[in-house]
């Protein structure tokens, strides 16, 4: 048997598969690396809404350039590329018609009914910003503006960046009426991030 | 440090809390639904820079119209707009991707936004109505008239192209306008900054904004001369990094009104084959990352321009505009790993 | 290794104890007894953790005109690792082994030596010995002071005086006892005097005939109101105790089944997603993608790995062209996922409202557990401001009978108390008795004594304080008292307490009278040595000369002192040399096997400097020899 015997990550395969689609809607294609952003941003979101990170099913490192990367998602994104469910050239991806299918499948299990919430809010985001001004306003929060200075790659939202991260959105929560909605306050925290230095102005 | 004042600001003005605290539920959803119509549907579709009046796009929040129908068309879907409403336009959003056109109508947005939730566009700014309270859509790159015109490129060839085209080419960048002596894009200033300083934050801002991926932009701020590269891409995933030399060409100008440099296509090719060399040395070091150099060269030249001249006309400002620079060696043919160096000319403002 | 910790550790070798110096001496055994876990805490820190198994200490001593050589671990009280017995003095090259305990269990090896090095010194036990050691010939940091320490004196007297070492181990263990029954006859006599007051408190009620007065009935309902409150708070605690136990085990089964059921799913979800693919799970496929090189043609890089993926995701075999029809999704495969989720979502559920419920009784405890708090305060300082009311209310509550009979259990148990309180003072009175009997006995071996003791003392204390002084057995025996003493008389004008001297007076005139002691008790053939621990520390600069004198006069009198000191400017060493010479005195610097601070390292020519001068006084000249 050649093929490696490690689990694919139920829930970071529908992530991926998620957020693709959604990529594709809005952008017209999916990178990559946008996939690991926009799952960070998702579980972000649910940390907000005070679901544990260690809920969110697989975790997240910090890059020596302050970009998250989740293992799991990449290899979801393999797994997908293997089985037809997305086809890749170079570093931008298209998700096949199976890989519909199969996102229609997921989104009706329970277990995938609460994170699409976040997913979503997330992949709404683009709605209003480029997704390279989402990325910069990202690199900004507490636990990755931490890995770029510290320049180690390390676990994401386990360090002291997490506390500034709960101060933040305890911030956040006081700011907003209290709504169902995720929407605004993804919207509104990231426009918050991208008034923050940013990390070069830190290095100077 | 939190700064709690900046965000209750952003959150009392920002579209999202307005609209949802206005219109709840239902509110969140016809927003969304209104978002991807913005961004996926009309303003793809038209450019928003040619509009000076008021773009106006809504939907209905209960079953009830808003505005008379009188002096409408329904049009089965937005592609239909694409010719030439310079004046402006309203247009409600059906179902089924049909919308619904009342042009050149200026309509009460406030009496529409009792019942609907509003967009507005006018004077390269969006915001939102809903039952009247305004809520703003932040712009985060002012260079585009609108946030739903904001492009993104796959490629860093495709978004030096859109730079050389839309920002280079007018000096249309809040940061590259400081590079300007004066008001008629005659002369380079030196100060507070250099113009390759200025120049390297202006592209470094809008690659990182406009390019898609797991990308990661850095100016560099070099010591001396003997490293090149003023912008860093670099593609985290995959290793792959373009390396960016930026040279002028024109002339420069201190505060006292003497020319500090006077460049020309020598200095362009000097840099060609810095770059060049560097990436025979990066070779060498990291021969497993794939490495690109990309040679930008901002053209200002003016022809006959003299220290004292304040304003230049059409013939001599555009002088070199089509000018293009011979390099020997041409390194983007001997080499694999070197684009095609890019000539930016700025155009002049005319007889101001 | 510290001078301290130096003889710290020869002592240890001896006894298998290093003394704690919190602890009041009680009697020999007691000494004995415990003292492991401070020996062990006394080294633990001295030596490096890698070096613990290792660590030992070993001795050559002179008895008998025998050696023993012992070694024990420094972390082994109660064994050693070696004892032998050599027939010939220390030394001697040929000396020739006559007891061997090679073949020994360590602990055993410890017990033999115990034996032999008591029947080889006199003694009656082991304890004894160690006492003796500890009390008698060590004079180290503990400074513990045999003149003015009258339960360590009397021992050290039974001992040097009292000819049969049995004697000494008897009035040890009387002493012991006296104490002991001493003590609990006082606490019994507490006991007694607690109960009585209780006693005289019900009559004084009983007499004065307040217990029915109506305005205590008032008290009776708060007091019933406010115990009421607080049993009620606490049955609603148990309650609230009990549903959080239960909530918890819920919980935990909970858990676990959640866990189970996403292993389940997650093995299903990858078999699911893992169907769906034909070509792409051929392994000739999968290899070539993570080699990234072809398989067949062995071509590398991206463009060739890339059509591979092209060409096995879509319909057609890229081998023989065959239409490769796509297998559906597997609706059993589904159909299973499906199940699993709901159970899922069922179990989070459950999850979800146990943990609700948990939270709310965790938040209902708390508050209960305060307002229990609060309830028992105040019920307490309800009771405690109408003590008398409610113990009045209690009697009548009782009736004259129960009352009566609370009485009556009163007395008896007083009577109880107060025979045994006589028992303890009788067995007291006897020990004093015996004690008393020993004590005359001694006195009479003390007087027989003393013709020779007395003027080794004064002699060796003259020596040091050039004051004639002297001292004299005193024994105690009053109706509940009974000891024995030594009494100082200095210039004619007696020093019962340490503090009637100088701190170097009082030092080296125990000095003096440990040295006396070692006379006495010695034999010609066994000469004692004193181990003394940086006797310049306690000397005042007057008496350095003495004190040299002092010391040089024992060792000439045929004993030994094995003694740390300073090298500095005092006088002790100087005049050691000068009266014992190279053949009676030997210095060994410690910095040549000793680790020095960085204080001690920075002028290390200080100490060749300071200590040349005794040494020249210690080199064996040509035709003379001291």
């Amino acid at each position: 048997m050649y093929e490696k015997a490690e689990l694919i990550n139920s829930t970071a395969y529908f992530d991926t598969l998620y957020i693709s689609i959604r990529l594709q809607t809005l952008l017209g294609s999916v990178f990559t690396g946008e996939l690991h952003l926009l799952a960070y941003l998702s579980c972000l979101l649910g940390l907000y809404e005070s679901h544990p990170v260690s809920e969110w099913g697989y975790g997240f490192t910090g890059t020596t350039e302050g970009a998250p990367y989740s293992p799991a998602i990449t290899a979801a994104s393999d797994q997908m590329e293997r089985s037809g469910t997305v086809f890749r050239r170079h570093q931008i991806a298209y998700v096949s018609d199976r890989g519909f299918a199969e996102c229609e499948l997921l989104s009706s299990m329970y277990s995938n009914t609460t994170r699409q919430r976040y997913l979503e809010g997330a992949c709404s985001s683009l709605l209003t910003l480029p997704i390279g001004i989402v990325r910069e306003a990202l690199s900004r929060e507490p636990e990755l503006r931490s890995m770029s200075i510290h320049r180690t790659a390390r676990q994401l939202l386990q360090g002291p960046g997490l506390e500034s991260l709960y101060r933040q959105f305890e911030l956040l929560r006081s700011v907003l009426d209290h709504s169902s909605d995720i929407l605004a306050p993804a919207m509104v925290w990231l426009t918050y991030l991208s008034c923050e230095p940013a990390r070069n102005e830190v290095h100077r | 440090m939190l700064d709690t004042k900046v965000m209750a600001e952003i959150a009392e003005t920002h579209f999202s809390p307005v609209v949802i605290k206005e219109f709840g539920q239902v509110g969140s959803q016809v927003l969304r639904e209104m978002l991807e119509f913005l961004r996926n549907e009309l303003f793809r579709y038209i450019d928003v820079e040619l509009y000076r009046k008021q773009i106006v796009v809504f939907k209905n929040i209960g079953k009830a119209n808003p505005l008379s129908l009188k002096g409408s068309t329904v049009l089965p879907s937005v592609t239909h707009l694409a010719q030439g409403f310079k004046k402006g336009f309203v247009v409600q959003m059906l179902e089924q991707g049909k919308i619904r056109l009342w042009n050149n109508t200026s309509v009460d947005v406030n009496a529409i936004s009792q019942k609907a939730l509003v967009y507005v566009y006018h004077n390269r700014s969006d915001r939102f109505v809903a039952k009247g309270k305004v809520g703003r859509i932040p712009n985060p790159d002012s260079n585009h008239a609108s946030v739903f015109a904001i492009p993104t490129f796959d490629s860093l060839v495709e978004a030096l192209m859109f730079y050389k085209l839309k920002r280079a080419n007018n000096s249309a960048c809040k940061i590259l306008v400081g590079v300007w002596f004066e008001e008629a894009r005659l002369f380079f200033a030196t100060v507070p900054r250099k113009p390759e300083e200025v120049m390297r934050d202006s592209l470094s801002e809008f690659l990182k904004s406009h390019l898609r991926g797991d990308v990661d932009v850095h100016p560099e701020h070099n010591v001396n001369e003997t490293e090149p590269v003023d912008v860093r891409v670099q593609w985290l995933f995959s290793k792959s990094q373009g390396l960016i030399e930026i040279k002028w060409m024109g002339k420069s100008k201190s505060p006292q009104g003497k020319i500090t440099a006077n460049h020309g296509p020598s200095r362009a090719r000097q840099g060609a084959k810095r770059l060049a060399e560097y990436l025979e040395e990066e070779k060498m070091q990291t021969p497993t990352n794939a490495v690109r150099g990309y040679l930008v060269v901002i053209d200002a030249r003016r022809w006959g321009l003299k220290r004292t001249d304040t304003k230049i006309d059409s013939r001599n400002g555009l002088y070199y505009q089509n000018s293009e620079i011979e390099y020997s060696p041409e390194y983007h043919k001997i080499r694999d790993d070197f684009e095609e160096p890019i000539r930016m000319f700025v155009v002049p403002k005319l007889n101001v | 290794m510290g001078k301290s910790t130096f003889l710290a550790a020869v002592n240890f070798c001896l006894t298998g104890i290093v003394p704690n110096p919190s602890e009041t001496f009680l009697g020999m055994e007691d000494f004995l007894k415990d003292r492991s876990n401070f020996s062990k805490d006394y080294f633990t820190g001295r030596i490096s953790e890698k070096d613990r198994k290792a660590a030992e200490v070993s001795l050559e001593i002179t008895l008998s005109r025998q050696t023993y050589v012992i070694t024990r671990g420094i972390f082994e009280s109660k064994s050693l690792r070696e004892f032998s017995i050599y027939d010939t003095n220390t030394g001697n090259k040929n000396r020739k082994k006559v007891f061997d305990t090679s073949k020994m269990s360590p602990a055993k090896r410890h017990t033999v030596y115990a034996k032999k090095i008591v029947d080889a010194i006199g003694l009656d036990s082991f304890e004894q010995f160690a006492f003796l050691q500890h009390f008698v010939f060590t004079f180290d940091e503990r400074r513990e002071l045999v003149f003015w320490t009258p339960k360590v004196l009397e021992r050290a007297l039974y001992l040097a005086f009292g000819v049969d070492p049995k004697l000494a181990t008897q009035a040890d263990k009387i002493r012991r006892d006296w104490d002991r029954e001493g003590s609990h006859a006082r606490n019994t006599t507490q006991e007694a005097k607690n109960v009585a007051d209780r006693i005289r408190f019900i009559e004084g009620e009983l007499s004065s005939n307040s217990i029915n007065d109506p305005s205590d009935y008032e008290v009776v309902a708060q007091s019933e109101k406010l115990t009421n409150e607080r049993d009620k708070i606490q049955s609603l605690l148990f309650r609230l105790k009990t549903d959080l136990d239960d909530a918890e085990l819920k919980l935990a089964n909970l858990s676990a089944t959640q866990l189970s059921l996403r292993s389940e799913y997650e093995t299903e979800f990858n078999k699911h997603i893992r169907s769906n693919s034909m070509l792409s799970l051929n392994p000739i496929i999968t290899n070539s993608i993570d080699r990234d090189q072809c398989n067949l043609c062995g071509t590398g890089g991206t463009t060739a790995i890339e059509m591979i993926k092209l060409n096995t995701s879509a319909n057609t075999c890229p081998l023989c062209n065959s239409v490769v029809k796509a297998r559906p999704p597997d609706g059993e495969s589904i159909r299973l996922l499906k199940e699993i989720d709901k159970k899922l979502n069922k179990a989070k559920e459950d999850f979800d409202e146990v943990y609700a419920s948990k939270q709310r009784i965790t938040s209902d405890l708390e508050q209960s557990d305060r307002a229990l708090q609060k309830a028992e305060r105040a019920v307490s300082v309800f009771e405690r401001t109408n003590a008398k009311v409610l113990e009045r209310l209690r009697l009548a509550g009782q009736g004259p009978n129960e009352v009566n009979r609370t009485l009556e259990r009163l007395r008896e148990r007083w009577k109880e108390l107060d025979e045994k309180k006589k028992r303890h003072y009788e067995l007291r009175d006897k020990k004093k008795a015996q004690l008393v009997r020993l004590q005359r006995k001694l006195s009479a071996q003390y007087t027989e004594a003393e013709k020779d003791f007395v003027p080794l003392f004064r002699e060796l204390a003259v020596s040091f304080i050039g004051i004639e002084l002297d001292v004299a057995l005193e024994t105690k025996e009053t109706k509940t008292e009974a000891g024995i003493n030594l009494v100082l008389t200095l210039k004619e004008s007696t020093r019962r307490n340490e503090y009637q001297l100088s701190e170097s007076q009082k030092y080296f005139i125990d000095i003096a009278l440990r040295m006396a002691l070692a006379q006495h008790m010695s034999e010609n053939e066994n000469r004692a040595t004193l181990f003394i621990d940086t006797p310049e520390g306690s000397l005042d600069i007057a008496y350095e000369k003495g004190a040299g004198d002092m010391f040089a006069r024992f060792v000439k009198s045929g004993h030994h002192i094995l003694m740390t000191a300073n090298i500095n400017s005092s006088q002790i060493l100087r005049t050691l040399a000068d009266n014992c010479g190279p053949s009676m005195m030997h210095i060994e610097p410690m910095i040549n096997w000793t680790t020095l601070s960085s204080v001690q390292k920075r002028d290390p020519q200080l100490f060749t400097k300071t200590l040349k001068p005794i040494q020249d006084k210690l080199r064996v000249r040509k035709g003379r020899a001291y």
